[in-house]
């Protein structure tokens, strides 16, 4: 008897609580509609698509609630082109790619203009494990395209050797890993090898999955990086991102118009992008950037917002804008810590600028002070 | 007396009555369900038949027996052989390697242990078949294949790699190196992984093999191994055979551990020692990004309709398989034995 009075108890106390904390949600909802008041609260939206650029975008979701309470962000980290995809289908509210939306793309989505904000920059690097060596290798882009090419087969290669006087490389077989899944890491990286090698440009090409010559395949950079890792003499390509925080060898890097083998960094991925020119085309990428302490192999990544919103309430098209100008702004600072590399300032500028083009109708969507003065 | 007999007889018959209208919505609702399973299947393979007519229209039989897999916008070309043959050797290896363990598992369970080693190797085997792919394609990673990389396979290669004819399976890997991932590795996962399907099946198998016949051999002076052999093996054999097609059905279609070991690699060669792919794993790596516009997405998708043949191919061979091999058998036990521990023969007729 007195255990179930206990019990009772225990409903009625977890009722109220739920009563109340709905109360609360309304409460703050309410005050969101009202928009004139206080402050603005957001709403919620829905996004999908690359997954590089998948951990600053969580973390920033989850920062920007402390802006906007009710402004919960999901995103599904599905890959550019399912991205592309989901927004063209409208089961998203925006998308994001680590490509510029191609030609068949803008095709793709009829009347409806696209706005392409870039928002990060990643860069893809050269990894090895080779027992003996410790100082980073030089490399340059006809040398990396013949090894992925499986033209050079040892790591003692002499052209690899012409690069590394001082270095004492093993006469051991270079094992290649490379994505097996379709990626804007491979896309970046073999659009590179084919600036760098008309061979590879004829006998492979660039595009997010490819038809490699030799080598392994491991889904994501965690499959390749395993790849590396467990293989002696293995040698392949990985985010910038994904490559510090792991023990391989990463490769300092020489492109065609450079003189100097660059370390990447995220000083040097993100010095990449100063020659990176707004409005986004089918044809825009920064690699082999002629800034000065570019890394060669580096990309913007991009989020994909619908340029007239009123097809979302109006609170939902006030969050997309609020939280584009907030990433673009108090986001940044957040990108370093992730070893993530943050936009340069020319860049960030000119993709805040580009905010004016969002519409509800034919109004353009100012960002709420809230966000102004974040 | 009379009157208790009447109402004994209408009861009967209002019960007859109401098994028949029990008879008849279980006959139906069984019809709706299995022709719902047919329809499914149906409705399947014509939605990948679309893609399929493409395919093949652009690429003709190439396409199975091509060897490239080239998914560049504008220079695509698309051949499955290399993920044909990656599926078909995997799995026959698998099976080579798990069947004959899981049946001497199941003899061990049924006829040789006894008590509270039975009951732990049972568990123990029921718990393997709980473990997600998943993880066995991480174990397979970072532990089996480290090991098989610098230990197992050398030494296989400098042993077994010497025999005429079998030798060329374990020859050196392409690179001259270590793998990093191949057919060999993923064989061995795949195997564990049917291992405890096979041996649950075939030790119940064995379990209903008389013990009449046993004992007769026993009778007759046989050991416990030659009663094994001549009485038991010969009555399960059917059983058996079926637990390895139900076992080689999960190893066609395994997909996220083989795809971790086997390497994704689109060569075709003789060494197991060298990199794969299989079409489940090819499916997997690239479907997300597989653009409509292209063919990219319509060659995986006939990619799943071949593996959809395979596996029907492999089927049908299984029930041809076991139609003869009982046939074989039902001439060895006498007539009455054989419907005593076939219940399902009455129960049909």
């Amino acid at each position: 008897m007195k255990r179930t009075t206990r019990w009772a108890g225990g409903v009625v106390l977890a009722l109220t609580f739920m009563l109340v904390a709905a109360a609360c949600g309304n409460g703050g909802a309410a005050g969101g509609g009202s928009g004139g008041g206080s402050s603005f609260q957001g709403a919620p939206l829905t996004g999908a698509g690359a997954t590089f650029p998948d951990p600053v975008y969580e973390t920033w979701f989850q920062d920007f609630q402390q802006v906007e309470p009710n402004a919960q962000i999901n995103y599904q980290a599905i890959g550019s082109g399912g991205g592309i995809e989901q927004l063209q289908s409208k089961t998203v509210d925006f998308g994001a790619s680590d490509a510029p939306l191609q030609t068949d793309d803008i095709k793709a989505f009829g009347t409806e203009d696209v706005v392409q904000f870039p928002t990060v920059i990643g860069g893809d690097v050269f990894a090895y494990n080779v027992k003996g060596v410790t100082q980073p290798l030089d490399m340059d882009g006809p040398t990396l395209a013949d090894i992925f090419l499986g033209k050079i087969r040892t790591w003692n290669d002499p052209a690899i050797a012409k690069l590394n006087s001082g270095v004492k490389l093993p006469n051991e077989p270079i094992q290649i890993c490379h994505r097996a899944d379709s990626s804007g890491t491979t896309f970046i990286f073999t659009s590179w090898l084919s600036q760098e090698s008309p061979t590879w440009a004829k006998q492979v090409g660039a595009d997010k999955a490819v038809q490699w010559p030799v080598g392994n395949g491991g889904n994501g950079n965690d499959g390749v990086g395993a790849c590396i890792s467990q293989t002696e003499g293995a040698a392949g390509y990985v985010e910038n991102q994904f490559a510090v925080t792991t023990q391989l060898g990463i490769a300092s890097v020489k492109g065609k118009n450079s003189t100097d083998f660059v370390a990447p960094s995220t000083a040097a991925i993100s010095a990449a992008a100063g020659t990176l020119s707004l409005p986004i085309t089918p044809t825009t990428n920064i690699l082999n950037s002629s800034a000065s302490g570019a890394y060669p192999i580096s990309s913007a990544t991009y989020l994909l917002i619908p340029q007239d919103l009123s097809s979302l309430p109006k609170d939902n098209a006030q969050t997309m804008v609020d939280f584009v100008y907030w990433a673009l702004n108090d986001g940044q600072s957040k990108v370093r810590s992730l070893n993530y590399a943050q936009l340069p300032e020319n860049v960030r500028a000119g993709a805040q600028s580009q905010l004016d083009q969002l519409k509800f109708g034919q109004k353009t969507i100012k960002p709420t002070p809230t966000v102004l003065h974040a | 007396m009379a009157s208790t007999t009447s109402t004994t007889q209408a009861k009967a018959g209002a019960r007859r009555a109401r098994s028949r209208f029990a008879d008849r919505a279980f006959r139906t609702s069984t019809l709706v369900i299995s022709l719902g399973l047919i329809g499914l299947l149906v409705f399947i393979v014509a939605v990948f038949s679309g893609d399929a007519a493409k395919i093949f229209h652009a690429f003709g039989l190439d396409f199975i027996t091509g060897k490239d897999w080239n998914p560049v916008t504008g220079r695509e070309q698309f051949g499955a052989l290399p993920f044909i043959v990656g599926t078909v050797v995997t799995s026959a290896f698998a099976i080579f390697l798990a069947v004959p363990v899981a049946v001497a598992l199941a003899l061990l369970l049924n006829e040789v242990s006894s008590g509270w080693l039975r009951n732990v190797l049972a568990v123990f085997v029921d718990l393997l078949a709980a473990i997600p792919s998943v993880v066995y394609g991480l174990w397979g990673v970072f532990i089996l294949l480290p090991v098989f990389d610098r230990h197992v396979e050398p030494f296989l290669t400098h042993t077994l790699g010497k025999v005429p004819v079998i030798g060329a399976l374990f020859g050196p890997n392409v690179s001259g190196g270590t793998s990093g991932g191949d057919v060999f590795t993923a064989s061995v996962i795949l195997a564990i992984m049917v291992l405890p399907i096979v041996t649950a099946v075939s030790r119940e198998v064995v379990a209903v093999v008389p013990r009449d016949l046993r004992e007769a051999a026993m009778a007759l002076g046989a050991t416990r191994y030659e009663a094994i052999r001549m009485a038991v093996l010969p009555y399960a054999r059917s059983g058996i055979v079926g637990a390895t097609m139900l076992g080689l059905g999960r190893a066609l279609g395994e997909t996220i551990a083989v795809a971790m070991v086997i390497g994704n690699g689109l060569g075709i060669h003789a060494s197991l020692f060298n990199s794969g792919y299989t079409i489940p794993a090819v499916i997997a790596n690239e479907f997300r990004e597989a653009s409509g516009t292209g063919l990219h997405r319509s060659a995986l998708l006939t990619l799943a309709l071949i593996l959809m043949v395979i596996a029907l191919v492999m089927a049908s061979l299984s029930r041809l398989l076991v139609r003869r091999s009982r046939a074989l058998v039902s001439e060895a036990p006498p007539q009455e034995e054989r419907s005593a521990v076939a219940p399902e023969a009455e129960v049909s007729g």
